[in-house]
């Protein structure tokens, strides 16, 4: 075997590591995707229909996100990752509470977060995720300029629903 | 310790068995299909020469009807594999001291 052969093996078990740790991310992240996606489509969609149980359905949503990811394989290896996310999350409703943001406001904040989110993921975790950010954000974009009075219904159909199927998609080889 | 082992040598068996290495879980048939690039037919075959060598353990699991195939190295497997790959990267080693000392 000469030096040519030996390099293009070892590039080759180089392309076939990063590939491999890619599809792990995806599968490891697509149940946790589809139940945030069900999260979304069950809270904008309340938003969008019954106000008044909007806060009931997030509040039993969100507990219920952390239940599954607490519970599901791979368990979260590091306490800091899920405290860097709560931090996170905890940052912008403060920001919405010093604001002084309405509901419309405070949903299409969630959005850009969310979607810059999995657009970081995109960069450290897999493409893929880049896809989902897009979703994300063109749900949020178009709810806001183009039908601004059924941005709930884009954010739970558009957002909710994109990160359900993309969820489903990402455990996908 | 480096050597070669002709079994792993060939492309799609490197490739199985570099995507193998990378973590201590199991794969299943789909995964590694994806990653090597083969047919179905083709990594069948593949995984029973490598299995035959000892260097991998294929587990059926029933899901339903259906049945999903999962693969993991074998100690002598894993082993085997950096073997190989230090057979590499000694080639291009020794190749690049060798033009080193050209004048």
């Amino acid at each position: 075997m000469d030096k040519e052969q030996a390099l293009e093996s070892l590039n080759d078990v180089a392309r076939v590591r990063q590939r491999t740790s890619e599809l792990r991310n995806y599968r490891g992240m697509g149940s946790i995707v589809s139940a945030w996606g069900v999260v979304w489509l069950l809270g904008f969609g309340a938003q969008a229909t019954f106000p008044a149980a909007a806060p009931y359905v997030w509040a039993t949503g969100w507990l219920g996100a952390f239940a599954w990811i607490l519970t599901r394989p791979p368990k979260p290896e590091d306490f800091r990752t899920l405290a860097t996310w709560g931090v996170s999350v905890l940052f912008i409703v403060l920001v919405l509470v010093v604001a002084k943001a309405n509901q419309t406001a405070a949903a299409m904040i969630f959005g850009l977060a969310l979607s810059a989110a999995y657009a970081i993921l995109g960069i450290w975790l897999g493409k893929r995720f880049f896809l989902l950010a897009a979703f994300v954000l063109v749900s949020a974009g178009l709810g806001w300029w183009l039908v601004p009075q059924w941005l709930f219904h884009a954010l739970a159909l558009g957002g909710g629903g994109a990160l359900f199927l993309g969820g489903l998609w990402l455990r996908r080889p | 310790m480096k050597q070669c082992h002709d079994i792993i040598h060939q492309q799609h068996r490197l490739r199985i068995m570099a995507a193998l290495d990378n973590d201590p879980e199991p794969l299943d048939f789909a995964t590694l299909k994806t990653i090597s690039g083969a047919t179905d037919g083709n990594l069948g075959a593949h995984l029973q020469t490598l299995e035959k060598a000892g260097f991998i353990s294929v587990i059926k699991e029933a899901v339903g009807r259906r049945s999903r195939t999962w693969v993991s190295l074998t100690v002598s497997g894993r082993q085997a594999f950096r073997e190989h790959v230090a057979f590499l990267e000694d080639i291009i080693q020794t190749s690049q001291k060798a033009r080193e000392i050209e004048p």
